[in-house]
């Protein structure tokens, strides 16, 4: 049972450090061909913008790194439901009030934060606060506020392209309710697959071990977005 | 204290371990970017491991053409598979009874309505960019551009399918270079010779701020500009939304 424990934070292991490395394309950005098709669209065209949302949500590795975080210690239903909900409501106001009012935010400094989003989330989840501090931080208020600059994120992704302003709002709401439907797909698959292994008798002894590679990911975010900061200078 | 989190672990980590754990998380980050995220994504590579790997060949596909331009035999020869249908071979015809010669093989029929780019561009001392249009093969294009003070520019042109071999290298085909002394002005018309982005890449060498006026009229899509190596796609200006005859008033000529 051991050897199967460990296979499993093996596999975890791989897939947080797999993900930091995805190519280009499987990564964060609209691809080029998705870039060509924004900028040429004018007018709504709500289908091909919910996909656009629900993608840039299945891969874009750090809001699900974020994610599970999150949930990595939800046990009910209910209590994943109510924290995505908060997640769902900082993102989406800044996704549009970033979009629509014309707030441009710098794209390496807030993927930088929601870098460090990641980190934030797996020092709480090891207790880490509750060591230090001797309370743990309103977890609701924090993944909200988080929320907020994930969503930001999300609009700097938006800006990049000239939007053209026929069907602006119909086609940022197909993005949003686009980004929605993908973080549920992918969250469904993360609640599974740890629903799974908290029947294990190994799930609290490397829940430790599987924060601080989650923290490790945040770091790998940060260090590569603020480089880029002052690359891009 | 515990909001909805009542599941957690009932004994908090020891200090030394939360310590441990934390440090350990910031070193492995900090050797996995310097090692593998920086060289690929920047081409930063102090530890050389990124060339090594051939990870930096990732960074630099990222940015064509912000290297100093080469021409090589192969970005100047055209190739056989190209002289399709999509190239025009206008043929002088003189005509027998000793009138006005006649040109043969001028007309290339095109995809949809053509597209017009204006823009005004400052290139602060020593900055370069981009502006490329994309273009089916065949396509054309009108352009003028003047700049304030000359300066070192190529146009050329990225293949959206490189020859074998060139797959994922900084491949591209030059048109017009001049790199050494460089021009103030430059005014053409322009057949894509393969489907891809085709356009400038200027650079301001000088001490000063260059502006630059770019107006073109061509078949494409979107434009790519790539600046402070960022690329971000442009929307070109729809003609039809230019204002018509009825409100530019005609001017006689006399």
């Amino acid at each position: 049972m051991i050897q199967r424990h460990r296979f499993v934070a093996a596999c975890t292991a791989l897939v947080v450090l797999g993900l930091c490395f995805a190519p280009d394309a499987f990564a964060h950005n609209v691809s080029k061909r998705d870039a060509a098709f924004v900028v040429a669209n004018t007018g709504s065209a709500i289908a091909p913008f919910l996909y656009l949302g629900a993608k840039h949500m299945v891969t874009g590795y750090d809001h699900l790194l974020f994610l599970v975080g999150v949930i990595f210690f939800l046990y009910r239903l209910k209590d994943v439901v109510l924290y995505v909900s908060l997640f769902t409501i900082g993102h989406s106001t800044t996704l549009l009030l970033g979009v629509l009012g014309g707030v441009h935010a710098n794209a390496y400094v807030v993927d930088a934060i929601i870098g460090f989003s990641v980190v934030y989330k797996a020092f709480d989840n090891m207790n880490g606060f509750q060591r230090i501090v001797g309370f743990q931080p309103n977890t609701k208020i924090a993944v909200l506020i988080f929320g907020l600059f994930h969503g930001f994120g999300l609009a700097t992704k938006l800006q990049e392209f000239a939007l053209s302003p026929n069907g602006l709002v119909t086609n940022i709401l197909s993005f949003n309710v686009g980004v929605e439907l993908g973080q549920f797909l992918a969250l469904a698959a993360v609640f599974i697959g740890l629903s799974y292994w908290r029947t294990r008798a190994g799930f609290l002894r490397h829940a430790f071990v599987t924060n601080t590679l989650l923290m490790t990911g945040g770091f790998i975010l940060v260090g590569y977005q603020l480089t880029g900061y002052v690359v891009a200078r | 204290m515990s909001t909805g989190q009542t599941a957690a672990p009932p004994h908090l980590p020891s200090l030394r371990r939360l310590a441990t754990a934390t440090v350990i998380a910031l070193l492995t980050a900090v050797v996995i970017l310097v090692a593998f995220v920086l060289p690929a994504e920047y081409g930063i590579d102090p530890l050389r491991t990124g060339r090594a790997l051939g990870l930096t060949n990732l960074a630099n596909a990222t940015e064509p053409a912000s290297k100093p331009a080469v021409v090589t035999d192969a970005a100047v020869t055209p190739k056989a598979a190209d002289t399709t249908k999509t190239f025009l071979n206008p043929v002088l015809v003189t005509s027998p009874t000793g009138e006005a010669p006649t040109m043969k093989d001028t007309f290339i029929a095109q995809r949809g309505r053509f597209q017009f780019d204006s823009r005004d561009i400052t290139l602060a001392p020593g900055e370069g960019m981009e502006i490329k249009y994309n273009m089916k093969k065949g396509a054309g294009l009108v352009y003028s551009w003047t700049a304030s003070a000359t300066l070192p520019f190529e146009f050329h042109g990225e293949p959206d399918v490189k020859p074998t071999g060139k797959e994922g290298t900084d491949y591209y085909e030059s048109y017009e270079l001049d790199d050494k002394k460089g021009k103030s002005e430059s005014h053409g018309t322009f057949l894509a010779p393969s489907t891809g982005i085709h356009g400038w890449f200027w650079e301001n060498k000088t001490d000063k701020p260059i502006t630059l006026k770019l107006v073109s009229s061509g078949f494409f899509d979107w434009i790519s500009q790539n600046r402070k190596n960022k690329h971000t796609a442009l929307t070109p200006t729809d003609p039809y939304s230019l204002p018509s005859h009825p409100t530019i008033p005609d001017a006689v000529m006399r």
